[in-house]
């Protein structure tokens, strides 16, 4: 079914519709999510109240520019922004840690696991931390979450060669990190 | 040189944001995937549809779509009373305005629509002795009295207290006519009232 019809279900209270957003979503959220927080658990947990939020307000969704993908990542967002401005105990070492997925905090999740005993990704992600946190939100919703540049554009409140740019900035960095951890 | 460098650049972002890409297989753990959703599923089977509620002014516009597409029965209504034929209109017409309205709009409708159910108990009560209309009055008092401000109410208190005063003054009448020298023996002493400006004293 047709996004935007899907989503006028859905604000209407329709079940079937709800379901449907959640099945579209979730994995995107979760993603998303799981590469900004501190644990598989903090990232379930906070997936749950994005999709929560959606069902407060997607009544009082009306469409525009590029629609409900940017509204619902906006949610999500807000939540990690919220959940890292609460007082807790955070390292770099331990985020870089966690993301990349320790044998101490994640079990058995098949294809999970799999990926992110990848050393290169993490590597990767070990780059992607230290980097600006303005090329970095760019690069997690472009290739994490899989947005366009015009949602992710709507998401940051940026224009689209805005997110252009920092997206090639932030690959270059990542790399630069790299190459430079490889050298070391 | 240049234009190969810039080439190898793009060749080598590409392949840092195709390592990226990969997290894009990431899977949530099924279970709590599966209890988030029956959570979020529960939250949404209670949720009320979100009403559109419209300010004072979309009201007076629709009040005004309403009058144009009744061919002006709805205008002509505004001013009938409880015993009028176009009165169902009226009231028809106020609870359309009611329902796409909320808040402070809706309060002020419903104490302008109170103060209208005070005027028409008011005309009942002054035009009619019958028992049906005055039960009907009463409701209307009724209606004032739980939709109006704490001002309507006092009056709607005050209306209730003549009308029954009224009520018995009557009684008291029908009694001395139907058995004279009799009536006036059953008046409690003070519950008799006098009509301002009357002179009689008794």
């Amino acid at each position: 079914m047709q996004l935007r019809r899907l989503v006028e279900r859905a604000g209407a209270g329709d079940h079937e519709a709800l379901s449907a957003l959640y099945e579209q979503y979730f994995n995107r959220i979760y993603r998303y999510i799981l590469v900004r927080v501190d644990s598989r658990e903090v990232a379930q947990d906070l997936s749950g109240q994005a999709f929560l939020k959606l069902v407060e307000q997607i009544g009082g969704f009306r469409w525009r520019g590029a629609g409900f993908t940017p509204w619902l990542f906006r949610i999500a967002h807000n939540i990690v922004v919220d959940y890292f401005r609460r007082p807790r105990e955070i390292a770099d070492p331990e985020l870089l840690e966690t993301a990349a997925g320790s044998q101490s905090r994640t079990a058995d999740h098949g294809p999970q696991e799999a990926v992110l005993a990848d050393e290169t990704l993490q590597e990767a992600l070990a780059a992607l931390m230290n980097i600006d946190d303005g090329q970095r939100q760019v690069i997690l919703l472009r290739l994490v979450a899989g947005l366009s540049e015009r949602e992710t554009a709507e998401v940051l409140g940026l224009t689209e060669v805005n997110i252009r740019a920092r997206q090639h900035r932030g690959l270059a960095a990542v790399r630069k990190r790299m190459r430079a951890n490889v050298d070391a | 040189m240049l234009m190969h460098n810039h080439e190898e650049l793009d060749s080598e972002l590409a392949e840092t944001a195709a390592i990226l890409k990969r997290l894009q297989t990431i899977e949530p753990d099924a279970e709590e995937r599966s209890k988030l959703k029956t959570a979020y599923l529960a939250k949404g089977a209670h949720r009320e549809p979100k009403r559109r509620f419209i300010g004072i002014r979309r009201v007076a516009a629709l009040a005004a779509a309403i009058v144009l597409s009744s061919g002006g029965a709805v205008y002509a209504a505004n001013d009938a009373m409880p015993d009028s034929a176009l009165y169902p209109i009226k009231r028809t017409a106020e609870s359309a305005a009611l329902s796409v309205t909320s808040g402070e709009t809706r309060a002020h409708l419903e104490t302008v629509f109170a103060r209208k159910r005070l005027r028409e108990a008011g005309y009942l009560l002054e035009k009619n002795t019958v028992a049906a209309k005055k039960s009907r009055a009463i409701e209307l008092l009724e209606e004032a009295r739980r939709d109006g401000d704490r001002g309507l109410k006092n009056k709607v208190d005050e209306l209730l207290e003549r009308s029954a005063q009224n009520d018995r003054s009557r009684n008291g009448l029908k009694e001395e006519r139907d058995n004279p020298g009799q009536g006036r023996a059953k008046e409690a002493p003070g519950q008799l009232k006098e009509k301002p400006g009357t002179g009689r004293a008794r």
